[in-house]
């Protein structure tokens, strides 16, 4: 009997934990593939990469628990740099608050419009990222614009700067991740994201304010998306106007591969980090393979998504057919 | 039992276009009293609740409540007032754990921070007191309805409410949960709170509530002390008019055939479905009697396949047969008219016509290209037969009256030219004389050869028009009654004494 | 029961064209040299992507769902039939169609019965059909002559008219007896308006929907097929990228509820006519492409705004 039941327990812990089993068996088949694999050099280089699309995808992971989407978040990753870069010369430090700013209206207008207006998530978060893409493209002139590197030196230099033998980028992907998971757990406001993805009804009745969490969910990630922009920025030295174009689908497959449903009320950032590694070791071994090309990462990624998704309505209609407990 | 009025409410009356929903009604609740609300579909009851709670605007009436007089604008400021509702759809978070429901909204902080401890400690010291045992670390949705449903509960306990409303708590609750259930009834009885229990158990009204409240078509029928009524009163009281009048019936069809067409044997559903045997023949009109809650409608989706039956043996015109879909069941030869017209009936944003030729397209097209002559003759020939009223073949079925939409669905499964057609309370909100149409409409089915298996709250209408009724009870069948047997009191009389054979049974068995 | 008509259920029903009007309208009143025979062409050969796609969009979400792969789709069809010109334009042609159509199923299958939300399915296949499109050619450009086949998109009648005038209506009529004729047609909606009554009615919903999905996925590789026809060329890096915005646009602001049901297919087409227009007007005009982009976005928004405020009083 007791083994039957030991049996049991690591098959819960791994379904309930299969996003990190994945990047384990994902690292494993990178460190005996490839001898690179396991160096310094590679594994900063997966984390700085996936550090930007991390903190992106941390703020999708609140809209997501809500039950929505946001899809303007490449685009004001994008607005982010320019206003950065734009206001670089003269004092980087009110480029940085604009830019925070403005990722943060954006947030604020998605979410008016997705709670008030009832309008679906997807339609208008599609809105402000095509309205916000435009933008960028009028303000860059279609070209790449320079951060001014003198002026805005310590800004360029953290892009690159490391502490204690990590970047600085990772760093802060480090921090807000663990901020984020505070929130979640600690904060009402993140138990109310929960409650509103959850049962938005029952919230309601419950005397929660859904219409405010919608906003602040929104909120959040236009500013953690502007965060993201913000040290693309600093990494790279300029604005693009083609920065985070498609990353929101990245962001929102990040999501899901951690672990959390499109369906909403459940989801940890945690998971979320997990999602983002694992893309980001795919996107690793298919450079360091070679002779792949990026195309691979495109199919693997999808692939991936899908079997993830598979694998959690298993899980769930598994969960209901099997016995509920009675007391 | 504290003798003060928690509510008090006088002369309650709300009107819907076509229907009075209540006429003058008197509604008392004492505190700590536990209070039944009992009449069938249509009764009034659930209009009565949520006037009450602010979800409907009265339109004539005055409510007190704890002593102030109240007309809740919203669920929102009834709740705040010291009401709790307990629906069937909860009103809590699966996805959260038990402990943090109760404390959604007020979580208890320490240094600004949800305190986790705080909240599983004092969640677990409460239900503990109120009589449940669990662990109120996990999440809801791991628990049973019948522990969700108390978790509900005891959430609106600790919000202070003094009225607990609890709609139907028990109809899927097995009778242990029921036991349970009826514990924290007590439990909360005892410290004062007043609960209102809607249901149609006889059982259970008579085990746990003190007084009970009847309406029958939005009307005050009386106010008594439980303990005063026997069942059979009570089920009198509920449905029956006047036992002793004779009801005129329509069924003088000579051809009631002897041909079986289906019969099933053993055919059961979780708990709502307990191993029901029936028998149809051809061009018979069989009725299923029953309370709110029997199962008949569960039994009948199973037959249909809309919902997956877990045993049960299906035999059509002799062979056996497995129907796994609905569109299996249609092609055999079955047809299903919900009883949840919006929901699972009309196609709200598609015309008239579409919604009726629905399940007809192969017949009126070819290799998927529609005949449109064909079809509007199909049209015109069912919708004349049933005088639908409609401005046009392309309006919008959502603009009909509800009279004319059941006659539209009606149509749908008439033009399939069905063997057996099932239908689920197919005269509910339709004014009289759509009702009447569409009676004679079952006549005339059965005449041609089409048989019926009829579900209705109304023993007149079953009464009137079947050749057979199978009374049904907590999902088993209890008897069949047919020629001069089926008469009202005769059905009263086999539900009441259902109750006093089971609870037999339950003392016998332990 | 009468009917009335409001300001906002016409504005639903017909707000497409009315917007197509008034922006007509005003473009031949400011603008210069609008009003010439050029800018019909131009509209209708440079819109040719948007509308088609834009009719298969219309089908899947009447039926309660989205698709959004079929900007890759159409370099997927693109790059089968640009590879295989040399066995004959036909034959070539078939072969993208057939893997299209593939893939349209295979979400369909997906959605249908393992009952995956149609965003997430179509998503991942948005991600690794790009992949694959790209993999045919090693991400490069496939250049390619072949006159007859060119000319299916550059063919112009009496060397002033684009044949696209011709092939446009084609895809109209097929789609419209899809819609308006067929079996098929009133299924798809029927399962998007109301599915549990569809489903109660014996519609087969399974085969609905993956017909649904792979018809859209057929009309996104057709378009792939006519555009490389037209450029020449076949880039499988950006060839459909962003279509789908601008086609789930057409469908939303041509008046097919987003959550499923009633198809509006001359919405969808003057919608779809209204996104390139913006598009010309701004061209036109001296304004830059970026900001019709934004004008797009905010039209869009408005537009669903007013839906959503009527369906809601009903």
């Amino acid at each position: 009997m007791k083994k039957g039941s030991f049996k049991n327990e690591i098959l819960e812990f791994l379904s309930g934990h299969s996003a990190a089993v994945v990047l384990l068996v994902l690292v494993f088949f990178g460190i005996i593939h490839f001898d690179t694999f396991l160096t310094r050099n590679n594994i900063l280089n997966v984390l700085r990469q996936s550090s930007m699309l991390g903190v992106m995808s941390i703020g999708m992971t609140f809209v997501i628990i809500t039950g929505g989407t946001d899809l303007s978040v490449g685009s004001v990753f994008a607005l982010s740099g320019v206003i950065a870069a734009m206001f670089s010369s003269r004092n980087i430090f009110v480029g940085i608050a604009l830019a925070l700013f403005i990722s943060a209206l954006t947030g604020v207008i998605n979410g008016v419009f997705i709670s008030k207006c009832n309008v679906p998530p997807f339609v208008s978060t599609l809105c402000t990222m095509m309205a916000l893409r435009g933008v960028v493209h009028i303000m860059t002139d279609e070209r790449p614009m320079q951060l001014d590197k003198e002026a805005a030196k310590g800004f360029y230099n953290m892009g690159g700067a490391e502490f204690l033998g990590v970047p600085v980028l990772v760093w802060i992907f480090v921090v807000i991740t663990i901020l984020a998971c505070l929130f979640l757990k600690y904060a009402k406001l993140g138990r109310n994201i929960y409650a509103v993805g959850g049962n938005m009804e029952a919230a309601r009745m419950m005397g929660l304010n859904v219409d405010g969490t919608i906003i602040a969910a929104y909120t959040l990630s236009g500013i953690l998306s502007g965060i993201g922009g913000l040290m693309m920025c600093a990494r790279t030295g300029a604005a693009y106007p083609l920065a985070g174009n498609g990353w929101e689908m990245n962001a929102i497959a990040a999501v899901v591969l951690g672990g959390t449903a499109m369906s909403g009320g459940v989801g940890t950032a945690a998971g979320t980090i997990v999602g983002t590694l694992i893309m980001g070791c795919i996107s690793n071994m298919i450079n360091l393979e070679g002779s792949l090309g990026s195309s691979w990462q495109y199919i693997i990624n999808g692939a991936a998504l899908l079997l993830a998704v598979l694998l959690m309505q298993f899980q769930t209609i598994r969960k209901k057919y099997s016995d509920i407990e009675t007391v | 039992m504290d003798d003060t009025k928690l509510l008090e409410i006088k002369g309650l009356t709300k009107q819907f276009p076509g229907v009075k929903a209540l006429d003058n009604v008197d509604f008392t609740v004492k505190a700590g009293e536990v209070h039944a609300l009992m009449g069938e579909n249509g009764a009034g009851k659930s209009t009565l609740i949520k006037i009450l709670t602010g979800i409907y605007e009265k339109d004539a009436g005055t409510m007190i409540f704890d002593g102030k007089k109240v007309n809740f604008q919203n669920a929102k400021q009834a709740q705040d007032a010291g009401i709790s509702t307990i629906y069937q759809e909860l009103n809590l978070i699966p996805q959260l754990s038990v402990a943090e429901n109760l404390y959604l909204g007020r979580q208890p902080l320490t240094g600004g921070r949800v305190d986790w401890k705080k909240i599983n400690s004092q969640a677990e010291t409460f239900l503990n007191d109120l009589g449940i045992c669990i662990d109120v670390k996990r999440k809801l949705n791991t628990f049973s309805t019948a522990i969700q449903q108390m978790v509900a509960i005891a959430r609106g306990i600790s919000l202070q409410a003094k009225l607990m409303i609890m709609d139907e708590p028990t109809s899927s609750l097995g009778d242990k949960e029921v036991e349970i259930l009826f514990e924290l009834i007590r439990k909360i009885k005892h410290k004062g709170v007043a609960t209102v229990f809607v249901s149609h158990r006889l059982d259970e009204i008579f085990e746990i509530c003190d007084t009970a409240t009847i309406l029958r078509d939005g009307k005050l029928v009386e106010t008594v002390p439980v303990e005063s009524l026997t069942k059979y009163d009570l089920i009198t009281k509920m449905i029956g008019k006047d036992a002793g009048t004779v009801i005129n019936r329509k069924n003088d069809r000579k051809n009631v055939g002897n041909k079986i067409l289906l019969e099933v044997k053993d055919v059961s559903r979780g708990v709502k479905v307990r191993g029901i045997d029936l028998t149809i023949h051809e061009g018979e009109i069989v009725g299923l009697a029953g309370l709110l809650g029997s199962g008949r409608t569960e039994f009948v989706r199973a037959l249909f396949a809309a919902d997956k039956m877990e045993s049960g043996i299906v035999s059509m015109e002799g062979k056996q047969i497995l129907i796994r879909s609905p569109r299996m069941a249609v092609k055999k030869g079955i047809g299903f008219v919900s009883e949840d017209r919006k929901a699972e009936g009309i196609i709200p944003n598609l015309s008239v016509k579409e919604n009726m030729t629905l399940t007809i397209l192969p017949k009126v097209s070819r290799f998927s290209w529609i005949n449109k002559r064909l079809e509007k003759e199909k049209v015109d020939l069912f919708f004349e037969k049933l005088r639908v009223k409609t401005s046009g073949y392309e309006q919008s079925i959502r603009n009909l009256s509800g009279g004319n939409q059941q006659k539209v669905i009606l149509a749908r499964w008439m033009a399939t030219a069905p063997k057996l057609l099932i239908m689920d309370e197919p005269t509910r909100g339709i004014d009289v004389g759509a009702k009447a149409e569409i009676e004679q409409l079952i006549q005339e089915m059965a005449q041609a050869g089409i048989s019926i298996l009829l579900i209705s709250s109304e023993l007149e209408e079953l009464i009137r028009n079947c050749d057979r009724i199978a009374v049904i009870r907590d999902g088993r069948k209890i008897t069949e009654l047919s020629g001069n047997n089926m008469t009202e009191n005769e059905i009263f009389r086999v539900l009441s004494s259902a109750e006093e054979n089971e609870n037999t049974q339950k003392e016998v068995l332990g | 029961m009468k009917k009335k008509i409001t300001v906002w259920q016409f504005v639903s029903q017909y707000g497409a064209l009315c917007f197509l009007i008034a922006l007509l309208a005003g473009n031949a009143v400011f603008t210069k040299n609008f009003i010439s025979i050029n800018i019909v062409w131009n509209l209708i050969t440079q819109g040719f992507v948007t509308i088609v796609v834009s009719l298969g969009m219309m089908l899947v979400i009447s039926s309660g769902g989205i698709d959004l792969s079929v900007g890759s789709v159409m370099p997927v069809a693109a790059m089968i039939t640009a590879k295989n010109l040399d066995m004959g334009i036909l034959p070539a042609i078939i072969m993208g169609l057939i893997a299209a159509i593939l893939i349209g199923c295979f979400n369909g299958m997906i959605v249908a019965v393992f009952k995956i939300q149609p965003f997430i399915v179509t998503l991942a296949m948005y991600m690794a059909a790009r992949g694959i499109a790209q993999l045919t050619n090693n991400s490069m450009v496939y250049n390619f002559t072949n006159e007859t086949f060119n000319s299916l998109s550059r063919f112009r009648i009496a060397g002033k008219v684009p044949v696209q005038i011709l092939i446009i209506p084609i895809f109209l009529i097929i789609c419209f007896i899809i819609v308006k004729k067929s079996t098929i047609g009133r299924y798809i909606q029927a399962v998007g308006d109301n599915r549990e009554a569809s489903r109660l009615s014996g519609v087969n919903i399974v085969s609905t929907i993956i017909f649904t999905y792979g018809m859209c996925s057929a009309l996104a590789g057709a378009a792939g097929i006519f555009e490389i026809a037209r450029v020449g060329a076949s880039d499988p890096n950006t060839l459909g990228l962003h279509v789908e915005l601008d086609a789930i646009a057409a469908v939303v602001l041509g008046g097919t509820p987003m959550s499923g049901g009633k198809i509006n297919l001359s919405g969808t087409v003057f919608a779809a006519i209204v996104m390139q227009l913006i598009v010309v007007t701004a061209n036109m005009n001296n304004i830059s492409a970026q900001i019709a982009y934004i004008v797009k976005a905010v039209v869009i928004l408005v537009a669903v705004v007013i839906q959503r405020r009527e369906s809601l009083k009903r």
